[in-house]
């Protein structure tokens, strides 16, 4: 069974069609030479009772030259016939010559009102096979058995030819048929190798490669379309991983950068304690700063290899923004910003409160970064009409151009443009963000607000239409 | 100190962190062992003279949290810190479950490890009196009134609890980690939080240090906050 199965899929096809259409020949050469051989028969059995009918009228006792002459006359262009009569009272009046000791029967029993005729068929004693034929009838009023017997020969002959011809034909047609399926399944299957043969180029450098799709309509074509598709998305998610592990490495460089030159600075000559104190401090400054990092690319990467799980309850969404906010307002203040909350009391939610509190407080802290002092920061949260939770946090920053929209959620991105002085971040506080939204089934975006500034929009399913 | 003459075995195949570690916790006074591979410390620990064993899990011959089931197992009861890089949930269940009495992410500042220690051995401050003082700075833990040299500061609830954690904590370092977690009950570490904790800081200083001639809270720099009258 291995061995089958390590046969190429075009062989096993061209192996099974042949033996299957093999299969259904053989089957029809024998139902057809059955039944050719049974309507042989039956054909030379209406002829035999005919001529027995014929022959009937002639056999008159004593036997007469005409009967003789019927039944004896060994005419080449005829076929042989031989003949018997017997009395009613089971002796032989009239065996013909030919058959020399040759019975063509047992004596007929006794005889009976039915006029039936006994088919059976004889193998003589020189191997050759006969068709017997006898009835009673009544010659001047007596009861006699007529026997006439005709070669089977003939019709064997017939079916054996048949037979001959259609088996030395059938290899050949089964050659064919392999042929036509070697054929066929290799053209089927042409796109297969083909595609295969593309697959096997590509590789990390030429990504964007495509399988060719021949036919889009059949499964072959549409095999090709999904490896597409899948292709596709493969090559997104590595030109992203692409992107972020350069990322990455920058923003994990400059840390270390820093830390590498300030030690060496410090080894420099001699310095006083309180200088060395300086060095130790500032390294271990960008110690945490690395720390930090990692701590937040571990956290996306658990959460993209889906070990995050949410840990829902339900609870009030405006105390949860109330708290946040006054957990930040302290930042605010420093840059003499304001936050203001603008909350209905009561609207209950359902998620996960730790990551739903570290989204909002990345959405605030964004904004104080992002916005100039004096400038004050409102945070809604209101029910939509379709049932959908909207979280808003709307600052009086300079605004993000729409091309930017997008892209301000991938990891490590900042807006070049609007980058603040004295504003560093790792890049990656949206990204968690977006993470944590998406991880509720939520969606964020970032849209103009009246006049200026940026208006984030977080927004979640309802108690009503939350996934289960 | 309250860690002196501690015994502690410092199972830790990281050469230079486990150097660290011995010194850090010589100065606190303790009496250090190091073992480099489970193997080592696992009979080491099997000898039962410690007070306090501190386990790295990624080790060498025997892995760590196999060698803290085997010793629980034989019934070494010494409270175990499990020192680990790996940072995912299962590992701290798994952990805990082994028979860990705490753990701490690797990279962690030592000011922390101290306080972890503290507490796993019940030497830290379970005995809050009524009236905390550093210097001339008093709290009264009752009314959480604050007085300097007798004059009152006026604090804000969030600045009086800070306050009265870096009291409970007086001459020791505590980082902003500690502070998150301890003070805001955060336990997310990605959160913009240490800023919030900086201004915090900053204003409590405003109003207990500002135009005194003796600063108490002190920032170490890369490492955290320490309330205390000497120099540090």
């Amino acid at each position: 069974m291995t061995a089958w199965k390590n046969l190429p899929i075009r062989i096993r096809l061209t192996l099974l069609h042949t033996m299957l259409f093999g299969g259904i020949m053989l089957l029809f050469v024998i139902g057809s030479l059955g039944f050719f051989f049974l309507y042989l028969k039956q054909h030379q059995d209406a002829v035999l009772k005919e001529d027995l009918e014929v022959i009937q009228q002639f056999v008159r006792l004593p036997f007469d030259a005409e009967f003789k002459d019927l039944v004896q006359s060994h005419d080449p262009q005829k076929y042989e016939r031989f003949c018997e009569v017997w009395s009613g009272d089971g002796s032989l009046l009239f065996r013909s010559q030919d058959l020399g000791d040759q019975a063509l029967g047992p004596a007929p029993a006794a005889a009976d009102s039915t006029k039936s005729f006994n088919y059976q068929s004889l193998l003589f004693a020189d191997g050759t096979r006969w068709r017997v034929v006898g009835s009673y009838h009544r010659s001047r009023g007596e009861a006699v058995f007529l026997r006439i017997a005709v070669s089977e020969e003939p019709l064997y002959d017939e079916i054996s030819d048949a037979a001959v011809v259609l088996l030395t034909l059938s290899p050949l047609v089964l050659v064919l048929v392999a042929a036509s399926a070697y054929y066929v399944s290799g053209r089927m299957l042409s796109p297969v190798e083909l595609m295969a043969a593309t697959a096997r180029k590509i590789s990390a450098e030429n990504l964007d490669d495509r399988l060719p799709v021949l036919n889009p309509k059949d499964e072959l074509g549409l095999l090709a379309a999904t490896f597409n598709d899948l292709l596709e998305r493969v090559h997104r998610s590595f030109d992203q991983l692409k992107r972020f592990t350069a990322d990455a490495s920058h923003e994990l460089r400059t840390p270390l950068t820093a830390m590498r030159s300030v030690g060496e600075i410090g080894l420099q000559g001699t310095s006083t304690e309180s200088e060395y104190r300086e060095v130790i401090g500032s390294m271990l400054e960008e110690n945490e700063r690395l720390t930090d990092l990692v701590e937040k690319l571990l956290f996306l990467s658990r959460a993209d290899g889906g070990r995050l799980p949410l840990d829902r309850s339900l609870f009030n969404l405006p105390d949860l923004i109330r708290e946040t906010a006054d957990l930040m307002g302290v930042l605010a203040e420093e840059k003499k910003q304001s936050i203001s909350v603008n909350v209905p009391g009561v609207l209950p939610l359902s998620a996960d409160r730790g990551l739903l509190r570290q989204a909002i407080l990345g959405l605030i802290d964004n904004a104080i970064k992002y916005s100039p002092d004096h400038s004050s920061i409102r945070v809604t949260a209101s029910v939509s009409g379709n049932g959908l939770i909207y979280i808003d946090v709307i600052n009086e920053g300079p605004g993000i151009p729409p091309e930017f929209r997008e892209e301000i959620f991938e990891r490590f991105a900042r807006v070049k443009a609007h980058e603040v002085e004295g504003a560093r971040g790792t890049g990656l506080g949206l990204s968690i963000v977006r993470w944590i939204v998406h991880a509720h089934a939520g969606t964020v975006q970032v849209s103009d607000g009246e006049g200026h500034g940026s208006v984030f929009r977080v927004a979640l399913p309802g108690p009503g239409n939350s996934p289960a | 100190m309250d860690l002196t003459g501690l015994r502690v075995l410092v199972v830790e195949d990281e050469r230079k962190v486990a150097r660290a570690l011995q010194e850090g916790l010589l100065r606190e006074g303790c009496v250090v062992k190091l073992a480099s591979s489970g193997e080592e410390g696992f009979f080491e620990a099997m000898s039962g003279e410690f007070d306090l064993i501190l386990l790295d899990l990624n080790l060498p011959a025997r892995d760590g949290l196999e060698v803290l089931q085997t010793l629980r197992k034989r019934r070494v009861s010494s409270p175990v810190l499990v020192l680990t890089a790996r940072d995912s949930v299962e590992d701290r269940v798994l952990g805990l479950e082994t028979g860990a009495d705490d753990y701490l992410t690797k990279p962690f500042a030592f000011a922390e490890l101290v306080a972890r220690m503290k507490v796993l051995l019940r030497r830290g401050h379970d005995d809050v009196s009524d009236t905390l003082a550093v210097s001339d700075l008093e709290l009264q833990s009752a009314t959480r009134s604050v007085t300097r040299n007798g004059v009152p500061v006026h604090l804000t609830a969030k600045e009086t609890d800070l306050l009265l954690y870096l009291m409970l904590h007086k001459d020791q370092i505590v980082t902003r980690a500690m502070i998150a977690r301890d003070v805001w009950h955060d336990t997310q570490r990605a959160t913009p939080l240490d800023n919030v904790i900086d201004v915090h800081i900053a204003h409590l200083r405003k109003k207990v240090d500002d135009g005194r001639p003796v600063k108490l809270l002190h920032t170490v720099r890369g490492i955290g906050f320490v309330l205390t009258q000497k120099k540090p």
